[in-house]
């Protein structure tokens, strides 16, 4: 397998499986600005627009650690990590994923108001705690020791 | 059954739809006055169907200019609220300049009418005109007031909408200038986490409600109109092309994404 036709699939799956659920989701915020065009209060289209993101971007993500490590294919992987580490990859960069998009929404919605500076710092110590947590596991050794195409590990 | 985590994503988005879209139907609206926030909401859709005729948008740019400026004089900024009454004062500009230049090439068209009359007679001396001439005068002269009045009302808005510009800009420096010099508290004293912790809570309870808090500030008519009229075509165009997508996004992965290789 080439790496142009590895890379010209990845790109395809990132499109499909990214791209167009993060397009069709910012589709859904403007007509639904548009739909609530004078009756929707500043929160709640503040609260779909952080949903709107934070949706975006866990699609985006998955589809692009999907295909950049593609666990079950392993003809077809960018990276030349072991099935295992594919794997492991994939999972921890949805954990961060997952914490990334949580920050997104609420840090959308919760910021609405003006808030306290008690409230910023402690907000501030969570979120970056999340995610220095989420991040850590992703950073073992073991889960980026490169091998070449077609050994088998 | 295992659930893929695109087809999670997918139906996320659904259920988000529907969550807000569907949202208390079965609630019984309280009837309160709209908050202040809904008010400005209501000011960006009037300015969306803005009549052309004199009198009528000049209503709405009072209500909005007013609005603006309250918020204005309140000193009290938030991003979201100085962003959308930004947006509405690009509106009533949008709205105020075309009027006054319109309103400009008409006053031309009158000036030159009246003058194609002659000068009106002077009554001191006891002169007098046709009345169909009088008629006419008296026609066009209002017209020119009516012209002048507009023209003079655009005007005051536009100055207006440069002062609000200011000192929107100005909350907006002020407030950065607040976060960059802002003492954050000890984020390990009992206090600041109390607080804190009890702030984010309760701003998670008015996330939680607002699509409740929304559905009560409606009033019959509205709620009747957007469920009756726009959700429906809202969430059919959302299935519609969901829907499409999801064919496309089957035939692009069917055609070219990665398939099992065959071994030899």
């Amino acid at each position: 397998m080439t790496k142009a036709r590895r890379l010209g699939a990845a790109v395809v799956r990132m499109v499909a499986d990214g791209l167009m659920p993060a397009l069709l989701l910012i589709l859904i915020f403007i007509w639904s600005r548009d739909v609530l065009a004078g009756h929707g209060s500043p929160l709640l289209l503040d609260t779909i627009k952080g949903a709107v993101i934070a949706l975006a971007t866990l699609a985006l993500s998955l589809a692009g650690i999907s295909a950049a490590v593609a666990p079950s294919r392993r003809e077809w992987r960018l990276l030349p990590v072991s099935n295992d580490a594919a794997s492991a990859i994939r999972r921890r960069v949805m954990v961060l994923a997952i914490v990334v998009a949580a920050d997104v929404f609420l840090w959308a919605a919760l910021t609405n108001e003006a808030k306290s500076p008690e409230f910023i710092t402690v907000y501030a110590m969570l979120a970056c705690a999340a995610r220095a947590l989420a991040l850590l596991p992703l950073l073992r050794g073991r889960l980026w020791r490169l091998q070449a195409f077609g050994v088998t590990p | 059954m295992s659930l893929k985590p695109f087809t999670a994503v997918w139906l996320a988005t659904l259920l988000t739809l529907i969550v807000f879209g569907q949202v208390s139907r079965a609630q019984t609206p309280i009837g309160d006055a709209a908050p202040p926030s809904a008010q400005i909401a209501n000011d960006a859709a009037s300015l969306s169907s803005v009549d052309t005729k004199l009198a009528v948008p000049e209503n709405r740019w009072e209500r909005v200019l007013l609005s603006a400026e309250d918020y204005v004089a309140s000193g009290q900024s938030i991003t979201s609220q100085t962003e959308l009454y930004k947006e509405l004062l690009d509106d009533v500009l949008a709205s105020a300049k075309p009027l006054r230049e319109s309103s400009i090439s008409e006053m031309g068209e009158a000036e030159a009418l009246l003058d194609a009359l002659g000068p009106a007679p002077d009554s001191e001396k006891n002169e007098a005109e046709p009345d169909e001439v009088a008629d006419q005068r008296k026609q066009y002269q209002a017209e020119l007031d009516r012209l002048t009045s507009a023209i003079a009302r655009a005007e005051v808005a536009i100055v207006r909408i440069e002062t609000l510009k200011t000192g929107l800009a100005g909350l907006a420096r002020e407030q950065l200038a607040n976060q960059l010099n802002q003492r954050t508290t000890d984020p390990w004293s009992v206090t600041s986490l109390g607080r804190g912790v009890k702030e984010f809570a309760l701003s998670i309870g008015h996330v939680l409600a607002a699509p409740a808090s929304w559905r009560a500030s409606l009033e019959p008519a509205e709620w009747r109109d957007l469920a009756d009229r726009r959700l429906p075509l809202f969430l059919a165009g959302l299935v519609a092309t969901a829907l499409i997508s999801l064919l496309l996004r089957g035939m692009l992965k069917r055609r070219y994404a990665m398939q099992p290789v065959p071994r030899a």
